[in-house]
């Protein structure tokens, strides 16, 4: 089975995306290369992380960039129901006060 | 590879084998339609000169001659008819016979018989040449089936001619014509004979068969020999001369020529068919292997280079962090021990600790996000900033702050780094912390347990600009140790992709809390190794073990 399935849903210039697994280093390019090329005439970019088991330090670099991508059209970039692992790691490495999180 | 029979041993087998096959066929049909053709002009020669004679027959009553046994005065004169007949034709024998008793086969006898005059000037008396009516034919002259049919015609009042083939021991094979005699009563009462000798025919066809073997024989053997030559000169010689450039082509390759010498000798096929297309698949085959291994070369020559770079690298990087243990032998205040262990040549992570001034050591630990070159590069980067911002004096939330302005000005590769940045006051022991995005800290208490300081962490440095990073104090007693990490330990996988865990890294430091700093590390890597097995390292694993042992050890 694939370690990380990825759902997309588009409405009007919001674009939620349902991410299942885990996104580390190995499927972190595969959950880039379906988010990054969909952002066209988006302002308004929510990950749901309801199903996300846990995030590395290369999908932070990806969120970083999306959080970029999304400041420059001010828009927002929302994480949806992190589980408590991805909160934690979000935590540990000062992710929480950037983000807009939403329980 | 063996060779089997070659391929033009092959063409000649197979040439002369159907060489054979298409004489034989020739003769035999050239056999049949000559015997046959021959046959039927036989045929229908005898069946003339039985008619003509039987017409004979008729215009002098010769059937009432037989019917009443007698020989009149017109009988001779029949005779020197049928003389004239068989002289001016090619026949064995021209006579007349009938059955004494028609039920009774073996009761024939003469009527009357011809010469020629050749055989009547032989000098023997004429009554002994001439058979006159009433002579009983020799026992053994006919043979039986051939007095049935003679017979039967005479019975069944035959009014058509008849032939058939006959052999006798004394006549050999003679081809036989016969019709029936009528007497003025139209009773049938003898037959007109005719025999021509076969036993030529024989020896026509066997001369006509010699011939047709001797002509198609040579004219086979030229076709063949011509055939031969085109195929050789066409198929055969080229298809050798693609076989030979291959052979030396695969023999270089064998004897592992160097893949710029490998040549494949150009193969000329001037005709435009298939095998001129073959010599152009198999040429084109073979530069492409020729070029494709010229490639392979090159690639393997720069892969060596860049392994070779690596390994310089690797070196260039390790030699980078302090390596040396204990690292101030002069300083008994504290114990360090620090270990990084790249998951491919180089690594992201990395930590560092150096002296500000007499009483302030910097100590650094850090994970650069992604591994290999790319993050090596901006560890090193990173490594650099830290400390020189750290000396310039400033405390360990301006360092971070600083060195994040500084990474974020020109970041064009969005590469951010975690850091956990103290400060230790080697008199007091107090650390002053400031953490950018690392892991929290493991903090060993004397006699106490070992325990994550769960202190707010600031963003990743390198994440967003204009960050400022708040400071924490911890307070180190003699006996108290500070463990750092980064996320290699923690997440260590084994196969089934289990990470290794916080809670595991803190059972292990417990175990044996007691340990020294050099200790400690061996343990955690001991158990991430005994936890992971044979699965393959995936993240670099970096470590950082001090213990402070108080101002009292001071300097001697």
């Amino acid at each position: 089975m694939d370690e990380l399935t990825i759902k997309k849903q588009k409405e009007h210039d919001v674009l939620t995306v349902f991410a299942e697994g885990r996104i580390d280093t190995d499927t972190t390019p595969k959950f880039d290369a379906e988010v990054s090329p969909s952002l066209d005439g988006i302002t308004k970019l929510v990950l749901d992380f309801e199903k996300v088991s846990y995030i590395s330090s290369s999908a932070l670099r990806v969120i970083l960039k999306l959080q970029r991508k999304m400041g420059e059209v001010n828009g927002r970039l929302i994480i949806r129901k992190p589980t408590d692992l991805v909160t934690e790691v979000l935590e540990v490495t000062g992710f929480l006060d950037i983000l807009n999180i939403e329980k | 590879m063996k060779k089997g029979i070659g391929i033009n041993t092959t063409a000649v087998i197979a040439a002369v084998v159907f060489m054979g096959i298409l004489t034989t066929a020739i003769a035999s049909i050239g056999y049949k339609l000559y015997y046959d053709n021959v046959m039927d002009n036989y045929v229908s020669y005898t069946k003339t000169v039985v008619e003509y004679a039987s017409r004979a027959a008729e215009e002098y009553s010769f059937g009432d001659m037989v019917a009443a046994r007698e020989m009149p005065d017109g009988y001779e004169k029949f005779r020197s008819e049928l003389n004239k007949i068989k002289d001016c034709s090619n026949i064995e024998y021209l006579y007349a016979i009938y059955f004494e008793d028609i039920y009774d086969i073996y009761s024939l006898h003469y009527a009357i018989n011809a010469k020629t005059q050749e055989e009547l000037s032989s000098g023997r008396p004429l009554s002994e040449i001439y058979s006159y009516m009433g002579k009983p034919c020799e026992q053994g002259a006919f043979a039986d089936d051939t007095l049935l049919i003679l017979q039967k015609a005479v019975k069944e009042k035959n009014r058509s001619t008849g032939t058939m083939e006959g052999y006798s021991e004394g006549y050999g094979y003679m081809l036989n014509g016969y019709h029936v005699i009528y007497d003025s009563n139209d009773n049938a009462v003898g037959l007109i004979c005719v025999e021509i000798n076969i036993n030529k025919i024989n020896e026509c066809v066997q001369r006509y068969i010699t011939l047709v073997i001797i002509t198609a024989f040579v004219l086979a053997a030229i076709t063949i020999i011509l055939y031969l030559f085109y195929i050789r000169r066409h198929l055969i010689k080229p298809i050798l001369s693609i076989e030979k450039s291959s052979e030396a082509f695969v023999k270089q390759i064998q004897n592992n020529a160097a893949p710029e010498d490998l040549i494949y000798e150009k193969v000329s096929i001037r005709s435009g068919n298939e095998l001129h297309l073959l010599a152009d698949n198999v040429q084109s085959l073979a530069d492409s292997v020729a070029s494709y291994m010229n490639n392979l070369k090159t690639v393997t020559a720069d892969r060596e280079r860049i392994s070779a770079e690596l390994n310089t690298a690797t070196m260039i990087q390790q030699s980078m962090l302090p390596h040396v243990f204990p690292p101030f032998p002069d300083r008994k205040e504290f114990d360090l021990f620090a270990s990084m262990t790249p998951a491919r040549e180089v690594g992201g992570d990395f930590y560092d600790f150096f002296l500000i001034d007499d009483d302030h050591l910097g100590i650094v630990m850090a994970d650069v996000s992604g591994k290999g070159v790319p993050a090596a590069l901006f560890m090193m980067v990173s490594k650099v900033i830290i400390q020189s911002c750290a000396m310039l004096g400033r405390s360990a939330g301006e360092t971070l702050t600083k060195t994040n302005e500084a990474i974020c000005s020109n970041n064009q590769a969005g590469m951010f780094v975690t850091v956990w940045f103290g400060i230790l006051e080697i008199s007091t022991g107090r650390i002053t912390a400031a953490n950018g995005g690392h892991e929290y800290p493991a903090i060993m208490k004397a006699n106490g347990e070992f325990e994550l300081i769960r202190k707010k962490s600031g963003l990743v440095v390198g994440g967003l600009p204009e960050i400022r990073y708040k400071e924490y104090e911890i307070a180190l007693e003699p006996g108290d140790k500070l463990f750092l990490y980064t996320d290699g330990v923690p997440e260590a996988k084994d196969k089934d992709k289990n990470m290794f865990g916080l809670d595991r890294m803190l059972d292990t430091l417990n175990e044996d809390k007691g340990a020294s700093p050099e200790k400690i590390l061996a343990n955690v890597r001991n158990a991430v190794n005994a936890f992971v097995k044979d699965a393959e390292q995936f993240d670099d694993m970096t470590m950082l073990c001090i213990e402070y042992k108080g101002a009292d050890h001071e300097t001697d």
